[in-house]
C-alpha cells in the first residue's frame, strides 16, 4: 500500500450556502514539492487552512503523517512550517524579535535564528522593526519563520506574491535546496508558470473541486502537438495522409521527421497544392486553462 | 465643508455612532430609572422640588458620560482610517488637511448634540412618568441636555488629537481613561480646573471658557495634524 | 507549555511602553486622593486609613475595572495587526494555551499595577509624615482581594478584544459595566452581586472585617468566581470556534 505524507478524503468545507471545497482528496508523497494550482478563489487557501487546522472542514479528513490532524494536531504541527496568504508577523518588533518569539513556543536553538535569515537572506536587516520591511522583505521573513523548527513539511501559500522577479527565481531556488534535503514541500500558486518550474507533482483545484493531480511528466504528456497541413483540398489529403478535418486544415497526431517528408511527397505527387505544414503546440497553459473551464461550466 | 462631513459621516456608516448617542443618552437616565425604581420614596423626601432633584441626580452623571462619548467617538473615527490604513488614501486626495480635521471634529460636535437632544427627551420622558405633579421645568432641562457639551469641547478637542496623532490607540485610550477619572473626582479640585467645567457650578464662566479652550485645542490639534507626515 | 507561552506573550510586548499604562493609575488616584478638600477634614482618624478611602474609590470602582479592558487590547492589538493570530494558531499549541496564557498574563500585569499601588500609597504617606505605622495586613488584604476581583473583567475583555480588531468596542463593553457600579455600590441588596463592584468592594477598608479579605469568601466565590468562569468559558469557546 502507497504511503502519503499528507491525505485528504472527501475534504470538504461549506460556508453557509456556498461550498468553498466539495470532496478534495489530495494524495501527497514524500519528497514531493507539489504544485497546488487554482485561479484565485479555487478553494486553495481555504484547502491549506483546513490542513492546518486554521479552519475545521465541515465533512472529511485530514492526515497528515499517517496520523489525523484532528486528533494529533499538535504533534503533527511540530513538524509543518507555513506561510499561509499574506505572510503574519509582530510589525512592532525586527525580524530577529519576530523569530526569537515564535523559538519560544517551538523550543528550537537561538543559533537557528541566524540560520534561518541566512538562508532568505536577511541577515542584513536582522535588528529593523519589520514594520518598515517591504512586502517581498516580509515574505521572506515568514519563510524563515515556517523554517524555524526545520519541519518535515513546508506549506507555502502564494509564496512569491509580491515579489520581484528576482526574488522569486531566489525563492525557487531555496525551496529546490530544501526538496534536496528531503523536505516536503506544498506550493499554491494560480501562475502555472510557478508551478511549472518547481514542481514533481501538480494538483488543479477549480471551484473547490480538485480536477487533476498527477506528476508534473503526466501532465505534459497531455499536452501533445499535432501537425497541420493546410491544401487546396482537403478531402484528398485526408485520404492520403489520415487524420483529422477541422474547417481547412488536416491535422495528425503521430508524426515524425520522416513521416512528414513522404506526406509532402506523397501530397505533391497527388498534385495537390500545399500551403502550409505547421507543427501545433498544445501548450501546458491551454490545458490547464481548458481544464478549468470545464470544471467551470459543469 | 459640508461635503467633508458628509464624506465623513458616510465613512462612520455602521460603526455605531447611533447606537452610542443613543446609548449615552439612555444609560444615564437608565441610571436614574434604576435610582429611583428602587428608592423612590426616599429619594421624593430628600427635597421638595421634585424635578429639580431628579434634574440633579440626572446632571451627576451627564459630565461622565459626555467624556466617555466623546473619547469613544473620537477613537472611532479615526479608526476608520486606522484599520484599513486609509490615511495614506485620504491625504493624497486633493483636499487640505485641515478641513479633513476639521470635518472629523464636526461630525463628532453634531452626534453629541444629537445625543444631547436624545438626552432631553429621555429626561422629559422619565420625569413624566415619574409623576410629579408639579410644573415641567423645560427651559432648566433643555440648558442641562445641552450646555454640558459646550463646557467639554476642551476634553473632546484634546482626545480627537492625540487620537489622530498618536500611534496607537491605546495612547488615546489610557487618556481617555486619564480625562474621565478626572471629571469623575472633579470635586477633588479648585474651580478653575477644566475637568470641572463640565459640572456648570458657574455657568457663564464654564461654558465661555470651555468654547474659548475647545477652539484653542482644535486648532492646535488642526496644525499638529497637518505639520505631521502621514502615517 | 503555557509558562513558555506567557514568556513569548511578555516579550512581544518589548517596545510597548506598558510600563506608563501600570503607573498611570496608581499616580493618578493618589493625586486625586491628596487633593481631596475632605482629605484635610478628617482630623484626628488613622491617616493610611482616610488615604485609602478618598484613593481606593476612584482606583477600585473605575480605574481598575477601566485599564483590564485597555491591557486585554494591548495584548490583542499586535495580534490583530498582520495576521498573528493565523501564525499563533499554527504552532504546536492549543487554542485554550494561547488563551489562558494571554490571560495569565493580564492577570499578572493587574497584580503589578496593584503592587505599585501599594508602593505608592506607602511612599505618599512616609513622604507626607503619617504618625500611625503602616498597616501592612490591611493593604496586602485589599491589594490581593481587588486584584481577584478583576478577574472577571479581564476575562471579559479578552473575549472582547480577541474578537473585535477596534479598540472602541471593548472599551465601550467595558464601560457600559463599569459605569452602573457607581450605583450598585449605594444598593446593599444589589451592589454586593454585582461583579464590576467587586474590586471596589475588596478595596473598601472595613475594620470590622477580619476574614481573609474585605468581602466575605462566599461572595467572592459566587459572584467572583462565577462570573469569571462563565467569561472564561464564552472567551475560550469562541476562540476554538475563530475561523483565522
Amino acid at each position: 500500500m502507497m504511503t502519503y505524507i499528507v491525505q485528504t478524503t472527501n475534504l470538504t468545507k461549506q460556508f453557509d450556502k456556498y461550498a468553498a471545497v466539495t470532496n478534495v482528496d489530495l494524495k501527497i508523497k514524500e519528497g514531493e514539492i507539489y504544485g497546488f494550482l487554482g485561479p484565485n478563489g479555487a478553494g486553495k487557501s481555504t484547502t491549506i487552512r483546513m490542513l492546518l487546522g486554521l479552519m475545521k472542514p465541515t465533512r472529511g479528513q485530514v492526515t497528515i503523517f499517517n496520523q489525523d490532524l484532528h486528533k494529533h494536531r499538535q504533534t503533527i504541527l511540530r513538524q509543518v512550517g507555513s506561510l499561509v496568504e499574506n505572510p503574519s508577523y509582530y510589525p512592532h518588533l525586527t525580524a530577529k524579535e519576530n523569530l526569537e518569539v515564535l523559538r519560544m513556543v517551538l523550543d528550537v536553538p537561538k543559533a537557528r535564528i541566524m540560520e534561518v535569515l541566512e538562508m532568505v537572506r536577511l541577515t542584513h536587516v536582522a535588528n529593523k522593526k519589520v514594520k518598515g520591511f517591504s512586502l517581498g522583505m516580509k515574505q521572506r521573513l515568514g519563510i524563515a519563520q515556517a523554517l524555524l523548527h526545520q519541519p518535515r513539511l513546508l506549506i507555502l501559500d502564494e509564496p512569491t506574491n509580491g515579489l520581484d522577479p528576482e526574488g522569486i527565481i531566489e525563492i525557487r531556488q531555496l525551496i529546490k535546496k530544501l526538496a534536496e534535503q528531503g523536505i516536503t514541500i506544498i506550493i499554491s500558486s494560480h501562475l502555472l508558470s510557478e508551478i511549472d518550474q518547481i514542481a514533481t507533482t501538480i494538483g488543479i483545484i477549480a471551484k473547490g473541486k480538485l480536477i487533476y493531480q498527477d506528476s508534473i511528466s503526466a501532465m505534459h504528456a497531455l499536452a501533445k502537438n499535432r501537425l497541420g497541413i493546410r491544401t487546396n483540398d482537403v478531402n484528398q489529403t485526408q485520404q492520403i495522409i489520415g487524420g483529422e478535418v477541422e474547417g481547412d486544415v488536416v491535422y495528425c497526431t503521430k508524426y515524425n521527421n520522416r513521416q512528414v517528408a513522404t506526406y509532402i511527397a506523397q501530397l505533391v505527387t497527388a498534385n495537390i497544392d500545399v500551403y502550409r505544414v505547421e507543427e501545433e503546440k498544445h501548450s501546458l497553459e491551454a490545458i490547464f486553462l481548458q481544464m478549468i473551464e470545464e470544471a467551470e461550466h459543469k | 465643508m459640508m461635503l467633508l462631513m458628509k464624506a465623513e459621516l458616510a465613512k462612520i456608516k455602521r460603526k455605531g455612532f447611533l447606537f452610542l448617542a443613543f446609548l449615552g443618552a439612555f444609560g444615564v437616565v437608565a441610571m436614574q430609572m434604576v435610582n429611583y425604581g428602587v428608592r423612590k420614596e426616599w429619594l421624593m423626601q430628600q427635597n421638595p422640588d421634585y424635578w429639580q432633584y431628579y434634574l440633579l441626580n440626572i446632571q451627576s452623571f451627564i459630565p461622565i458620560a459626555i467624556v466617555l462619548g466623546g473619547i469613544i467617538l473620537t477613537i472611532q473615527i479615526t479608526n476608520v482610517e486606522e484599520e484599513t490604513n486609509a490615511w495614506k488614501q485620504q491625504l493624497a486626495l486633493p483636499i487640505s488637511k485641515k478641513s479633513l480635521y476639521l470635518a472629523k471634529f464636526l461630525v463628532i460636535f453634531v452626534y453629541l448634540i444629537l445625543a444631547a437632544s436624545l438626552l432631553f427627551l429621555f429626561t422629559l420622558m422619565y420625569g413624566i412618568f415619574l409623576d410629579f405633579k408639579q410644573p415641567i421645568p423645560f427651559l432648566t432641562i433643555v440648558k442641562e441636555s445641552f450646555l454640558p457639551v459646550l463646557a467639554t469641547l476642551p476634553i473632546i478637542a484634546l482626545q480627537l488629537w492625540i487620537s489622530v496623532v498618536s500611534k496607537s490607540q491605546t495612547i488615546a485610550i489610557t487618556i481617555g481613561i486619564v480625562n474621565f477619572l478626572l471629571t469623575y473626582s472633579a470635586f477633588s479640585f479648585p474651580e478653575w480646573v477644566p475637568w470641572r467645567w463640565p459640572y456648570l457650578g458657574q455657568p457663564l464662566f464654564n461654558i465661555g471658557l470651555g468654547v474659548v479652550a475647545g477652539a484653542l485645542l482644535l486648532i492646535v490639534g488642526m496644525y499638529d495634524f497637518y505639520r505631521k507626515d502621514a502615517k | 507549555m503555557i509558562g513558555t507561552l506567557i514568556k513569548a506573550e511578555w516579550y512581544k510586548l518589548k517596545h510597548h511602553h506598558i510600563y506608563a499604562i501600570l503607573i498611570i493609575g496608581p499616580l493618578l488616584t493618589l493625586l486625586i486622593g491628596m487633593l481631596n478638600p475632605m482629605m484635610g477634614d478628617m482630623g484626628a482618624y488613622h491617616p493610611w486609613l482616610s488615604l485609602f478611602l478618598f484613593m481606593n474609590l476612584p482606583y477600585a470602582l473605575l480605574f481598575l475595572p477601566l485599564i483590564t479592558g485597555v491591557i486585554a487590547c494591548i495584548i490583542c492589538r499586535y495580534e490583530h495587526q498582520a495576521g498573528g493570530w493565523k501564525q499563533w494558531a499554527t504552532l504546536p499549541v492549543t487554542r485554550t494555551q494561547i488563551y489562558v496564557s494571554k490571560l495569565i498574563l493580564i492577570a499578572l500585569l493587574v497584580l503589578i499595577i496593584q503592587m505599585i499601588y501599594g508602593l505608592v500609597i506607602f511612599i505618599a504617606g512616609t513622604v507626607k509624615g503619617f504618625d500611625v505605622v503602616f498597616p501592612y495586613w490591611t493593604v496586602g488584604k485589599f491589594i490581593i482581594g481587588g486584584w481577584l476581583a478583576t478577574f472577571p473583567m479581564i476575562a471579559l475583555q479578552l473575549w472582547a478584544a480577541m474578537h473585535w480588531r477596534s479598540f472602541a468596542v471593548a472599551f465601550t463593553i467595558n464601560v457600559v459595566f463599569t459605569l452602573p457600579s457607581i450605583l450598585a455600590i449605594n444598593s446593599e441588596r444589589f451592589g454586593p452581586f454585582y461583579p464590576w463592584a467587586q474590586p471596589f468592594f475588596a478595596m473598601y477598608v472595613d475594620e470590622s472585617m477580619s476574614g481573609m479579605l474585605f468581602i466575605p469568601i462566599s461572595q467572592m466565590l459566587l459572584v467572583t468566581g462565577g462570573s469569571f468562569i462563565v467569561f472564561l468559558v464564552l472567551g475560550i469557546a469562541t476562540f476554538k470556534q475563530k475561523a483565522i
